[in-house]
């Protein structure tokens, strides 16, 4: 492996790195929304947020082209700014957060409503805003749920092809991540490039969702909500 | 929670009040939105002149500005945090963390030695003093305390009520107390209010609430055990028994390997005790207190509470009471044998 590849690897998990710490205050807060909360029109939200998983991740990823082209309705807001989107690494994020989105939402709700609501009742009790109690009590017995969610985003992240493809183009050395080169490799037909990276990503993903798995698995002083 | 209603409308204004009646009745329910934490339509509730909730104003204080310590009957540990922690959840944060209450508390229900632990690590008996002094220390109004007893067995129950006794002598906070086991409400309470099926059934002094008409079913077949608070004050080895004060009055039990000046809680069975109009001599029981009947409650059988020195309650069948015509004011004697005195603490 060259150093160009290594930067690559390095250049993917930055940017999936940095998609999972921007989808987790949002996602957290949608969570726990649909955990503990009720309300008209719920189950459309949750179907919204599980759209990314179902759809095909080009579609996903020509919505995206078309809402931060210059003529898009994000697109043309940031455009003010001076803010491009689309062909640049934001667009990898951009991508790579819409994809692992809803897995981040999926496990943090579980993880959420496996605490005992009454914990949280008896905080609230105690003086505690529910803020406060999320912080306090929610967050903390909750915290390898959550985590094992983000590495699972983390680990989705890396992997995101189609809807990237899509919108950030495959601009060496910019926005060429990871699976976007080797499918350029083996339309070369570079398949011994192809290969060695397909190790890598073998690896890697392998590594991140042992990781994950593990987290969510530890026996530690606490588990779940009851004790 | 659909279909339930509770219709309570309730003016309570003693220190102590029990709240009583069978499972299902809305006990929990009524104590939840007391706290804030179950809504329903049509509430007013007011505490000490401020309006907690106003379902016709469309005014609701959220849970925590309610100032109201809440003691589950789960207790609710929180499982991440060591008792230390779960005692001070409650106290504001921007004041440091500090409470002057906290020593006191810990002190008054002996939690000094579990500081450090985790709630996993507790007995049953410790989580819920850990859960009434985290309840406690945060200052609050009123405590909502619900089947406090109820997870705890006989000796164990014996073992609490004095802790509540405690923490009504000494911080003078109004406690709302919920039992599904009717003697509960002569054990503590000043008020007591019966419900059941969301209805208040009776509402007024423990004993004579006991009286009421819809009330009586609820007791028919329950045992009363009176339970008494005292010091261990002579072993008598020749004789086989321990000599135990209560009050002024020594109680004769079966041995009871503890020195003398020891604190012990007893119980003895309402049924257990025998009642005469005259003192009787030669007899094996070994306990003859002289007793004056202050009440009688009647249903299948009847009920009777005694003062011997300190509060007694003795179960007659209807006959022996109208044969020997007891009545309130009445001075006869109780007798005890020395193995109906248990100890349960």
């Amino acid at each position: 492996m060259d150093s160009g590849e290594a930067d690559l690897i390095l250049f993917t998990a930055g940017m999936a790195f940095l998609s999972a710490l921007l989808i987790t205050p949002p996602g957290l807060l949608i969570a726990w929304l649909l955990a503990r909360r009720e309300w008209r029109g719920k189950s459309l939200v949750e179907t919204l947020v599980s759209l990314p998983l179902v759809l095909p991740p080009v579609a996903t990823g020509l919505i995206l082209l078309k809402l931060f082209s210059r003529l898009g309705w994000l697109g043309s807001f940031l455009d003010r700014f001076g803010i491009q989107v689309i062909f640049t690494w934001k667009a990898v994020v951009a991508a790579m957060a819409v994809m692992s989105f809803p897995l981040l939402v999926r496990s943090a709700r579980t993880a959420f409503e496996a605490v005992d609501p009454r914990l949280e009742g008896v905080a609230r009790s105690l003086g505690a805003s529910p803020l406060r109690t999320f912080l306090a009590v929610t967050l903390p017995l909750s915290k390898r749920g959550v985590a094992a969610g983000m590495v699972l985003a983390f680990a989705r992240a890396l992997g995101e092809f189609g809807a990237t493809i899509l919108v950030a183009g495959n601009i060496p050395g910019r926005t060429t991540t990871l699976p976007v080169q080797i499918f350029q490799f083996i339309e070369l037909g570079r398949d011994a490039d192809a290969g060695r990276l397909m190790l890598c990503s073998i690896t890697l993903s392998f590594a991140v969702l042992w990781l994950s798995g593990w987290i969510g698995k530890i026996p530690g002083s606490v588990g779940k909500g009851r004790p | 929670m659909a279909d339930f209603s509770l219709e309570v409308d309730l003016y309570l204004e003693a220190g102590v009040t029990v709240l009583a009646g069978p499972s299902g009745a809305g006990k929990t329910s009524f104590l939840e939105m007391v706290a804030g934490l179950r809504h329903a339509r049509d509430t007013r509730i007011e505490l000490s002149g401020v309006i907690l909730e106003d379902s016709a104003k469309g005014l609701r204080l959220p849970p925590e500005k309610r100032r109201i310590g809440y003691l589950p009957q789960d207790v609710l540990l929180f499982p991440h945090l060591r008792v230390e922690r779960n005692i001070l959840f409650g106290v504001d944060r921007a004041g440091g963390g500090e409470s002057p209450r906290f020593g006191e508390v810990v002190e008054l229900l002996e939690l000094g030695k579990i500081l450090s632990a985790l709630p996993s690590r507790l007995s049953g008996g410790e989580k819920q003093r850990v859960g009434l002094a985290r309840a406690l220390v945060s200052g609050p109004r009123l405590l909502l305390l619900d089947e406090p007893l109820s997870a705890l067995d006989g000796g164990l129950k014996g073992r609490i009520l004095p802790y509540l006794k405690k923490i009504r002598d000494r911080f003078h906070v109004p406690i709302l107390y919920v039992t599904h086991d009717i003697p509960d409400i002569l054990a503590l309470g000043e008020e007591a209010v019966v419900l059941e099926k969301g209805k208040v059934l009776a509402q007024g002094e423990p004993f004579s609430v006991l009286g009421a008409g819809a009330v009586k079913s609820q007791w028919a077949g329950v045992s009363f055990d009176n339970l008494l608070e005292g010091s261990v004050s002579v072993q008598d080895e020749e004789r086989g028994l321990t000599g135990i004060k209560v009050g002024e009055t020594l109680l004769w039990t079966t041995p009871i390997p503890l020195r003398p000046g020891e604190p012990i809680q007893l119980a003895v069975s309402a049924e257990d005790i025998l009642l005469s109009l005259a003192p009787v001599k030669g007899l094996s029981a070994r306990n003859v207190l002289s007793a004056r009947i202050e009440a009688i409650v009647q249903d299948e059988t009847d009920l009777l509470k005694l003062w011997a020195g300190f509060p007694l309650l003795v179960r007659l069948t209807r006959g022996a009471v109208k044969e020997m015509d007891l009545a309130p004011g009445k001075e006869v004697y109780l007798i005890l044998k020395s193995n109906s005195v248990r100890r349960i603490g």
